[in-house]
């Protein structure tokens, strides 16, 4: 049975159409060639006059194209299957990863939760004990919300409005905000240009910046620097989201946006769901911006290099 | 069983859950040292000796199946209680093969994980007696049969089997 699925395995039937379409050509010119040789002599005993027109290749030459079509068409089907097959396998893997993800909070809340009623327990430390449950809930919230975000993004419903904003002002907002949830040894910097207006959805643009900011502590090796640039570039603000983490390989540069991709080192687990990034990208996208990534290498930190028009090329109303 | 109070390695990069779980086994009188990655632990294990270590699976850098293993070749008979978001049949049984003795899944009851831990550490209690015993002694090295250790110039060792029947064999043939 196992042999029997082996066989038909994608990559095993790819490789055969391969094989047997390589020797059906072979056969065919060898039988063509040797056809028209016997026709030639026999041509030329009873109707010399047929011999003069020349080797009929025009339709050998139909035969090896319309093949080569059917080849063509056998390498999308396979490339779209190995897609998909890829994707359903990170989605497989996703689920596990989202489903641990989700138990962490719930374990600290409901531990927290039997603690208050298996002991009597001093007011303040109740009190620390809801701080505690409250930042747990937080991260629940944070988790369903890139859930849904992603949801949304994947299914390309109606992008949300946008409103030109002063993101100048957003940025440092936000990030001042989020210093508070830096670690004790963590570092942030911010370099913002003063008055940069930008047309942005601000939710979907703080999901974008929250993912950015969580990846710099979740992949931080060890106290986290965070530094954030914007500012203007021609027609486009540029901000800049550095940090000095773990890095990424130049292999990965550019799958680290995609849906569920994960870089995986062996021997080590971060955690995470494989959304962030590509949210980022969607929203970014939305905004008719791009982002992009650079990094030295392992262990050299990266830098998030995100585009987004300026408010005045966005005032008109929102296409697509 | 000695006063001092027995010392447990929580290995937990959750910040929330290890405040949670360090005050609860705080609170039932053992005394709790935090690790929050598998680097940090091997870092303390080096420096302390352990009744008990708690470890989380998914941990930054060395991940919790390693660190089990690692901590199994350092040290036989320290019980290992696993604590973790992985409730697969694989996971569980590669964190036993690992050298784990126990593996309580997330989220768990907390009276339940008292008992557990209670449970694990009067069972390792029955496998290392703690009785005052006086040792032999030869030159800088000490040796104690009862509770198969010795202390030595490069510090405390644990003994095997072996090493300890073959201790008592002399102990009857030359006498203290």
């Amino acid at each position: 049975m196992k042999f029997i699925h082996k066989i038909f395995h994608p990559l095993i039937a790819f490789i055969g159409i391969q094989l047997v379409w390589v020797l059906v050509v072979f056969f065919w010119i060898y039988w063509f060639l040797g056809r028209n040789k016997e026709l030639r002599v026999l041509a030329e005993r009873y109707r010399p006059d047929l011999v003069a027109h020349a080797t009929d290749w025009f339709v050998l030459v139909q035969g090896i194209v319309l093949l080569l079509v059917i080849l063509a068409g056998v390498y999308v089907i396979f490339l779209y299957w190995r897609r998909q097959s890829n994707l359903y396998k990170e989605q497989k893997n996703a689920i596990s990863q989202i489903a641990h993800e989700l138990k962490s909070p719930i374990a600290s809340i409901q531990l927290h939760l039997e603690t208050i009623r298996l002991r009597r327990l001093q007011p303040d430390k109740i009190e620390r004990f809801i701080d505690t449950m409250l930042t747990d809930i937080d991260r629940l919230n944070s988790l369903i919300s890139n859930l849904l975000t992603a949801a949304r993004l994947e299914q390309r419903r109606r992008p949300k409005h946008h409103q030109a904003i002063d993101f100048s002002a957003f940025v440092r907002d936000f990030m001042e905000l989020k210093r508070r949830k830096l670690p004790e040894d963590g570092m942030l910097s911010l370099e913002v240009e003063d008055g940069i207006q930008a047309s942005v959805n601000e939710e979907d643009m703080e999901t974008a910046l929250r993912n950015l900011f969580e990846n710099a502590i979740l992949y931080s090796s060890a106290s986290p620097e965070i530094i954030v640039r914007l500012n203007k570039e021609r027609k486009y603000c540029h901000l800049a989201f550095q940090d000095n983490g773990k890095g990424i390989e130049a292999k990965d540069l550019k799958k680290i946006f995609r849906m569920f991709y994960r870089v995986r080192r062996s021997g080590e687990s971060i955690r995470g769901t494989g959304l962030g990034l590509y949210i980022v990208k969607s929203i970014i996208g939305e905004h008719g911006g791009k982002v992009t990534v650079t990094s030295e290498g392992n262990g050299k930190g990266c830098t998030f290099h995100i585009f987004i028009p300026l408010a005045k090329e966005l005032d008109k109303p929102h296409e697509r | 069983m000695n006063d001092e109070k027995q010392h447990i390695l929580l290995i937990e990069d959750e910040i929330n859950l290890a405040r949670g779980i360090s005050f609860n086994l705080e609170q039932e009188g053992f005394r709790v040292s935090h690790a929050e990655s598998g680097e940090d632990a091997l870092e303390k294990l080096s420096y302390y000796r352990f009744s008990l270590i708690i470890l989380d699976i998914m941990l930054p850098g060395i991940d919790g199946f390693s660190v089990c293993s690692l901590i199994r070749k350092l040290d036989a008979r320290v019980p290992i209680l696993i604590l973790s978001a992985r409730a697969e049949e694989g996971d569980r049984i590669t964190g036993l093969a690992s050298g784990a003795d126990d593996y309580l899944t997330k989220p768990f009851n907390l009276d339940e994980f008292l008992l557990r831990v209670g449970g694990m550490l009067r069972r390792s209690s029955w496998y290392r007696p703690e009785p005052v015993e006086e040792g032999y002694s030869f030159g800088d090295n000490e040796v104690f049969l009862l509770s198969y250790h010795a202390r030595t110039a490069q510090g405390e060792i644990d003994l095997t089997d072996l090493e300890v029947k073959i201790g008592r064999g002399m102990g009857i043939l030359f006498g203290s």
